[in-house]
C-alpha cells in the first residue's frame, strides 16, 4: 500500500481515453474475421495439413502403404493400429512383399501432430485439410483403412453422409 | 539312373578308404562323377553325399566353390584362359577371344554346339612366369599367342593331344578327371 | 590347454582373463562393446564379417577381435580410443551395406536388427555406393518354417555354423565364392532340422525369417515375458512375445546351465494351441447337454459326486509342480484315495524311487563335461531335444557316446549305436556289466571299458523306453552304480518329474515316500493328516476299475485316455462305465460325449508356477497373458474343489504351496532295496516280432494344434520302420505297403526298410496323422506283431 495518493495527470488521462476510443472506433468499422461456419465455409490454404489422414496410392493403383508400422511407432498418442501381411504376388495390394492388412486411426486419440507422416518411409500417409471430424460414438471415431484410402469429401458435407 | 556303375562305386569306396575321414574324399569323388558325366549333375552330387554319409548341401558347397567342378554340361575339352593381371598384360584377353572364336562360340555361349569345347575365362592359374596361360583339360600351355590358341584348338579338333609346356597331357576332360580322382595315372 | 590367467590392457584398462579367451570376450568383460556380426559366444570363431577390428600394439595391421586370443601384456585399442579402428569399422559397415537392400520397413528384423543398430552406432551414416544393388529372387523358402532373403545376408555364416557345430543337420551351406557366395540348400531338399528356428534367431540381419512371424509384429508391439518352455522336460529358458493378448512368437533365452542359447522348433513354433476356437474357457456341467455354468456350481456338483464315492484320477504330463502337489494332497486327504497316476507307462523299482526322492543326480553340465555317456532307451533328439544338443556338445568335446536303443537315433554320426530289441535292453545292460569284469572286444565290451575308464565322469541316461520293463531301469542304475557313473531316469514331458516328485503316483507320496511304508507315510501325514495306507491303482488299473464300474468318479486332468494311453478300447469302456466323468484341461475333443463336467484350465503361457526338468531342476513359468475366459490354473481348481468338499488344503497361493512342499521335497536318501514294483508286476518278455512306438517331436499332440507350418516342416506320414532282414523274410519292399496286425487291431502303412531298427522290431511313430497307433496297442507300448505285405490301401482306409 502506498502512502501517497498518485497524482492524476489530467492531460495524459484524456489522451489515453482518446486513444482507446480511437481503437474501438477503428475496430467497429473493420471487416469481421469470424467465419460464420457452417453457413459459409472458407477453404483452408491449398497446401495446409490440418485435417485427417489419407492413405495414398501409386499411379498404378497400388497402395503406397507397406504396413511397416513406423507411423504407429512414431505416434505419441498410440492412435494408430497396423497389421502387416504378405502380398499375393498375383494380386498385390502394394509393391513389394508386405502390405497393410489392417490400418486404423483412432481420432479420439490423434492429436494431429503429424509425426506419423514424417515417419512414413513411402509417403503413403499424409494429412489433408479435411478438419470436419466429429463423432457421435467411439466406434465412429476409429477410421478404417477403407475410409482412410478415400479422398476426403468437400468440406461442409454432412458427417453422416461420410459413411454412406 | 545311378551315375556310378557298381564297378565305379567300388572304386569310389576304395578312394574313401584312403582318408581318415570320409569327408576328405569329396573332391576325388566329384572328379570321379565328373569323369562319367563330363560335369556334376544334381544326381551325381546326391550320390557322392550318400557315399560319404554327408548332406547333399555339404557336397554341393564344395562343388560350387571350385571352378574345376563343372555345374553344367561341358564339352569334350575344357579350355581355361587366364585373364588375371599378368596374363591380361601379356595379351590373355586376345588369347581368350581367339580361343572362343576357334571353338565357334557365339556371344554368351560357354560350350560349343558340337559338344567339343568349353572355353572359360579363368582366374590366376599360378604360372605368371609363363603368361599368358591357357589350360587345356587342366594341362598348362604357356606363352600362348592368339595364333597358338587357334592351332591348339584345331589340333584338338583333329583328335590330337597337343603337348603342354611341361609333362604329358590327358586325352580329354573326362580322362583328366579320372586322373584327378586318383583312379588312373597320366599315361 | 592351460587356463593360466593372462593380463592385458584394452583401451588402457588392465584386465586379467583365462588364457585362450578371445579379445572380444575380454573387452565385453570391461563393458567395451565391439561391433560384430559373425561372432557368437556358442559358436566357434569364424572371422567372417570383419566388423570387430581392433588395433593391437606391435601388429602392423588391424586384427579381428573375435578370432584373436589374448596374450600376456597385449595392448588392445578398440574404437573407443583408436581413430584408425573407428574408420575401419565404419568402412566395413559401408562395405557390408553395399548390397544390402535397406528394406528395413518391410523386414521382420526391423527394430531389433544388429545390422540396423550397429550401422547407427558405428556406421558412416552415408554410403558412397550409388550403383545398382545386386538382387536375388526372394524370399526363398528353405522349409515351411524358414525363409531366406539373400539380399539382406552379410555372409556371417552363423546359420551354417550352427548347423555344422550345434545341430549337425547340415542342410544349408555357403555355396560358391567371391561375389557369388550365398547361403543355399540342395535342390529339392527341405531344411528338415528340428532346430532350424535357431538359425533365424541368431541371424544378425533379416536374411532368415520365420514364416509364422512373417510381417506379424514389430518389436515395439510386443510385451515380452521370460518363462520356461513347457513342451518337454528340457526346461528351456524362453521369451514369450505377446501382441494384443495373443502369443505371436517364442524366442530362446540364454541359460548356460540349461539350454545354452537354443530351443527346438516345437518350443519355438508350437504356441497357437491355447488360441484355437476348440478351446473351452467356461466350466460346463451336463444337464440336457453340456451347459455353461459357474465354477462354483460345477465344483459343487462334482463335490456332491465325490463325497463318499470312489474316485480315480488320471493325470497328463503337463501339470506344473504346484498343481501336482495340490492334486496329490487333494486326492489323499480330501478324496481319500491313492488311485491317481500321471504315467503313461510304468517304471516302479528303485530307479523311479530315486528320481522321486533325489533331484539333480545328473545336470546338463555333467553331461557336457562327461567323458563317456551311455544313452539307454531314449531318442534324445525327438524326446528331449536340448539334452540331445548337450550330448552332441559333449561328443565334440571328446566324450564317447553310446546309444542303446531299439532304433537308430540322430546321435548316429557322433556315437556308437547298439540296436537292441525293445524289451531286451536289460539283457544288453547285463552283458555290459559282465564285460566290465570279463572284457572282450564286442560293442558291449567297448561300452564297459569306456564307462569304467570314465568312472565319475561317466553318465548313464535312461529314457522312457525302459519304462515298460521295470527291471531295465534298475539294471541300468545298477550298472551306473557299479562303475561310479552318474545316473538319471529322464522324464519326457514337462510335468513328469514334478508329478513324480509330488506324488501324483499310486504308491509314492511327495519326495518318493512310499504309501506302504508306515514311517515314510507318517512323515507326510505329519504335514497332511491321515492318508490311506493301501497302495492305489496305476493308470491302467484305474481304467480297468472304471470299466468294471468300480469307480464313482473318473477325474481326468490334462489327459485324453483315448489318445495318450496304450489301450483305447479299455479307455472307451472306462469312460462309458464310470459313474461320473470330470474333464479338466484346455479342451474336450473326443471326450465330449463322455464328460459330465468340464473344468477349464489355464495354459502354460497364462499362469505362474514351476516346472521341473528331467534333471529335477525347478524352472519358473510366468504368465505372458491372462487366462482366457474363466479358465484358471489347475492348482486353483484343486483348491476350489477341496473347498467345495468342505476341506481347506491350506494352499491358498503358489508361495503357500511351495513353502509347504519344500521340506517334503528336500533330497533324501532312499533305501538300497526297494519292494515297490507297483502294480506293473514282473517284466514280461515278448519273444515274437514286436511293434514298438514312441512319440516323435512333432506329432498330433494337443499342444501342437494350430502349429501349421511346424507340422508341414517336421511332421511325418505314418510309417513302419522294419529291419532289412525282416523285410526280406516277409517280402516287404522299402516304400511298399505293409499290414501291421496286433491283438488289438491292424493297419496298413508304408514300410521303411533299412538297418535303423533292431532286427525283430517294428517301429511305428506314436500319434501321427492318419494312424492312431494307440488302437494297435493292447495296454503296452510294445506289443507282439504280425506283418505281411499289403496292397496299396484305398484312400479312406489310410486315413
Amino acid at each position: 500500500m502506498s502512502e501517497r495518493r498518485p497524482r492524476v495527470d489530467l492531460s495524459s488521462a484524456v489522451g489515453a481515453v482518446a486513444s482507446g476510443m480511437a481503437t474501438i472506433l477503428k475496430q467497429v468499422f473493420r471487416r469481421d474475421v469470424t467465419e460464420p461456419y457452417p453457413h459459409v465455409i472458407v477453404p483452408p490454404p491449398p497446401r495446409s495439413h490440418i485435417g485427417r489422414h489419407r492413405l495414398n496410392r501409386h499411379e498404378n493403383g497400388l497402395e503406397k502403404c507397406i504396413g511397416c508400422e513406423l507411423c504407429a511407432f512414431a505416434c505419441p498418442a498410440d492412435a494408430i493400429w497396423v497389421e502387416g501381411a504378405e502380398n499375393d504376388p498375383e494380386h498385390p495390394v502394394s509393391p513389394g512383399e508386405r502390405y497393410a492388412k489392417d490400418y486404423q486411426i483412432n481420432y479420439l486419440r490423434c492429436i494431429m501432430c503429424g509425426l506419423c507422416v514424417e515417419a512414413c518411409p513411402t509417403r503413403a500417409l499424409t494429412l489433408t485439410s479435411y478438419y470436419e471430424l466429429s463423432f457421435t460414438s467411439r466406434e465412429e471415431a476409429i477410421w478404417t483403412k477403407e475410409q482412410l484410402l478415400e479422398p476426403p469429401p468437400p468440406l461442409g458435407t454432412d458427417p453422416v453422409d461420410r459413411e454412406g | 539312373m545311378a551315375v556310378l556303375t557298381p564297378e565305379l562305386r567300388a572304386q569310389a569306396e576304395a578312394i574313401v578308404a584312403r582318408y581318415p575321414r570320409p569327408r576328405s574324399a569329396i573332391l576325388p569323388l566329384l572328379y570321379l562323377v565328373q569323369s562319367v558325366e563330363g560335369w556334376v549333375s544334381p544326381e551325381g552330387l546326391r550320390e557322392v553325399a550318400e557315399l560319404l554319409g554327408l548332406r547333399t548341401a555339404e557336397v554341393e558347397a564344395v562343388a560350387t566353390f571350385y571352378t574345376m567342378i563343372r555345374p553344367r554340361p561341358t564339352g569334350r575339352h575344357v579350355v581355361n584362359v587366364c585373364t588375371n593381371l599378368s596374363c591380361a598384360l601379356r595379351g590373355g584377353r586376345d588369347v581368350y577371344a581367339a580361343a572362343r572364336e576357334a571353338a565357334g562360340l557365339r556371344p554368351g555361349e560357354e560350350s560349343s554346339a558340337d559338344g567339343l569345347f568349353t572355353v572359360r575365362e579363368e582366374e590366376c592359374l599360378g604360372a605368371c612366369d609363363g603368361a599368358p596361360v591357357m589350360q587345356v583339360d587342366f594341362a598348362n600351355h604357356e606363352r600362348v599367342t592368339p595364333e597358338r590358341a587357334r592351332e591348339l584348338l584345331d589340333a584338338l579338333r583333329r583328335g590330337e593331344v597337343p603337348a603342354p609346356s611341361r609333362g604329358a597331357a590327358p586325352r580329354d576332360f573326362r580322362h583328366a578327371c579320372r586322373i584327378l580322382a586318383g583312379v588312373e595315372d597320366l599315361a | 590347454m592351460s587356463r593360466e590367467p593372462v593380463t592385458l590392457t584394452i583401451d588402457g584398462r588392465e584386465i586379467t582373463v583365462p588364457a585362450g579367451t578371445l579379445v572380444i570376450r575380454a573387452a565385453e568383460r570391461l563393458g567395451i562393446e565391439i561391433p560384430r556380426f559373425c561372432d557368437h559366444p556358442f559358436l566357434a570363431p569364424a572371422g567372417a564379417c570383419r566388423q570387430c577390428y581392433v588395433e593391437i600394439e606391435g601388429q602392423a595391421k588391424l586384427v579381428t577381435s573375435c578370432t584373436t586370443r589374448v596374450a600376456p601384456d597385449m595392448a588392445v585399442r578398440t574404437q573407443v580410443t583408436s581413430e584408425l579402428v573407428r574408420r575401419a569399422q565404419a568402412a566395413n559397415l559401408e562395405f557390408l551395406l553395399l548390397n544390402h537392400p535397406l528394406d528395413c520397413p518391410v523386414c521382420d528384423r526391423g527394430g531389433e536388427c544388429p545390422l540396423q543398430d550397429q550401422a547407427l552406432a558405428f556406421g558412416p551414416g552415408e554410403s558412397r555406393y550409388i550403383e545398382p544393388k545386386r538382387t536375388y529372387r526372394k524370399p526363398i523358402p528353405l522349409s515351411p518354417l524358414v525363409n531366406l532373403d539373400r539380399e539382406r545376408c552379410v555372409l556371417c555364416a552363423r546359420c551354417t555354423r550352427f548347423c555344422d557345430e550345434i545341430s549337425g543337420d547340415r542342410f544349408i551351406e555357403l555355396y560358391d565364392r567371391g561375389a557369388g557366395e550365398r547361403v543355399s540348400i540342395a535342390a529339392g531338399e527341405d531344411f528338415r532340422s528340428p532346430f532350424s528356428g535357431n538359425t533365424i534367431q541368431i541371424c544378425p540381419v533379416g536374411a532368415l525369417t520365420a514364416t509364422p512371424y512373417r510381417f506379424v509384429a514389430r518389436p515395439f508391439d510386443l510385451s515380452s515375458t521370460d518363462s520356461t518352455c513347457a513342451h518337454c522336460a528340457a526346461g528351456c529358458a524362453i521369451r514369450v512375445d505377446v501382441r494384443r493378448g495373443k502369443v505371436v512368437r517364442v524366442l530362446a533365452r540364454d541359460d548356460v546351465e540349461v539350454n545354452d542359447a537354443w530351443i527346438c522348433d516345437k518350443g519355438r513354433f508350437a504356441f497357437a494351441a491355447p488360441d484355437r476356437p476348440e478351446r473351452v474357457t467356461t466350466p460346463l456341467v451336463r444337464a440336457r447337454g453340456l451347459e455353461p455354468a459357474s465354477f462354483q456350481e460345477v465344483l459343487g456338483e462334482i463335490a456332491a459326486r465325490c463325497r463318499g464315492g470312489r474316485v480315480g484320477i488320471l493325470v497328463g504330463g503337463r501339470l506344473a509342480d504346484e498343481d501336482a502337489y495340490a492334486l496329490s494332497k487333494l486326492a489323499r486327504t480330501v478324496l481319500g484315495t491313492n488311485d491317481l497316476d500321471h504315467r503313461r507307462a510304468f517304471h516302479g523299482g528303485r530307479a523311479e524311487l530315486l528320481a522321486a526322492a533325489r533331484p539333480m543326480s545328473v545336470t546338463y553340465r555333467d553331461v557336457e563335461e562327461a567323458a563317456a555317456i551311455l544313452v539307454v532307451g531314449l531318442d534324445a533328439e525327438q524326446e528331449l531335444p536340448i539334452l540331445h544338443l548337450r550330448i552332441r556338445k559333449a561328443a565334440r568335446r571328446g566324450a564317447r557316446v553310446f546309444v542303446l536303443h531299439a532304433r537308430r537315433t540322430r546321435l548316429h554320426d557322433l556315437g556308437e549305436h547298439l540296436l537292441v530289441r525293445p524289451g531286451h535292453e536289460a539283457f544288453a545292460l547285463e552283458r555290459i556289466r559282465e564285460a566290465l569284469a570279463a572284457g572282450g572286444d564286442g560293442p558291449e565290451a567297448r561300452i564297459a571299458a569306456a564307462l569304467a575308464e570314465a568312472g565319475e565322469r561317466a553318465v548313464v541316461l535312461a529314457g522312457p523306453r525302459l519304462a515298460e520293463h521295470p527291471l531295465a531301469a534298475d539294471v541300468a542304475l545298477g550298472l551306473a552304480e557299479r562303475v561310479g557313473a552318474r545316473f538319471a531316469l529322464c522324464a519326457r514331458r514337462a510335468g513328469d518329474r514334478g508329478a513324480l516328485r509330488a506324488g501324483v503316483h499310486p504308491t509314492l507320496l511327495p519326495g518318493g515316500r512310499r504309501v506302504t511304508d508306515d514311517v515314510e507315510r507318517g512323515q507326510v501325514e505329519a504335514v497332511w493328516g491321515p492318508i490311506p495306507a493301501e497302495p492305489g491303482r496305476d493308470a491302467m488299473g484305474i481304467l480297468r476299475a472304471a470299466a468294471g464300474r468300480e469307480l464313482d468318479v473318473l477325474y481326468l486332468v490334462g489327459v485324453d485316455p483315448l489318445r495318450d494311453l496304450p489301450d483305447p478300447a479299455l479307455a472307451r469302456r472306462a469312460l462309458a462305465n464310470a459313474g461320473y466323468t470330470v474333464i479338466q484341461g484346455l479342451e474336450l475333443g473326443e471326450l465330449e460325449p463322455y464328460a459330465d463336467a468340464f473344468l477349464p484350465a489355464a495354459a502354460a503361457a497364462e499362469r505362474d508356477g514351476r516346472v521341473t526338468t528331467w534333471e529335477g531342476r525347478p524352472r519358473p513359468l510366468r504368465a505372458a497373458r491372462a487366462p482366457l475366459g474363466l479358465s484358471r490354473p489347475d492348482w486353483e481348481i484343486f483348491v476350489g474343489l477341496a473347498e467345495a468338499l468342505g476341506a481347506d488344503l491350506g494352499l491358498g497361493s503358489l508361495e503357500a504351496i511351495r513353502a509347504e512342499a519344500e521340506p517334503l521335497l528336500a533330497p533324501r536318501e532312499v533305501p538300497v532295496r526297494s519292494s515297490a514294483w507297483g502294480a506293473a508286476g514282473p517284466p514280461q518278455w515278448i519273444e515274437e516280432r514286436v511293434l514298438f512306438t514312441y512319440p516323435l517331436l512333432v506329432d498330433e499332440g494337443r499342444l501342437l494344434e494350430g502349429a501349421t507350418e511346424l507340422k508341414a516342416a517336421l511332421e511325418e506320414e505314418p510309417f513302419a520302420e522294419i529291419h532289412r532282414e525282416d523285410a526280406e523274410a516277409l517280402g516287404v519292399a522299402d516304400g511298399g505297403w505293409v499290414r501291421v496286425r496286433t491283438s488289438a487291431g491292424d493297419a496298413v502303412v508304408r514300410a521303411r526298410v533299412g538297418e535303423t531298427v533292431a532286427p525283430g522290431a517294428v517301429f511305428v511313430p506314436f500319434n501321427q496323422p492318419g494312424l492312431p497307433v494307440a488302437e494297435l496297442l493292447a495296454g503296452r507300448f510294445t506289443v507282439g506283431v504280425h506283418l505281411e505285405p499289403a496292397a496299396e490301401p484305398a484312400a479312406e482306409e489310410v486315413a
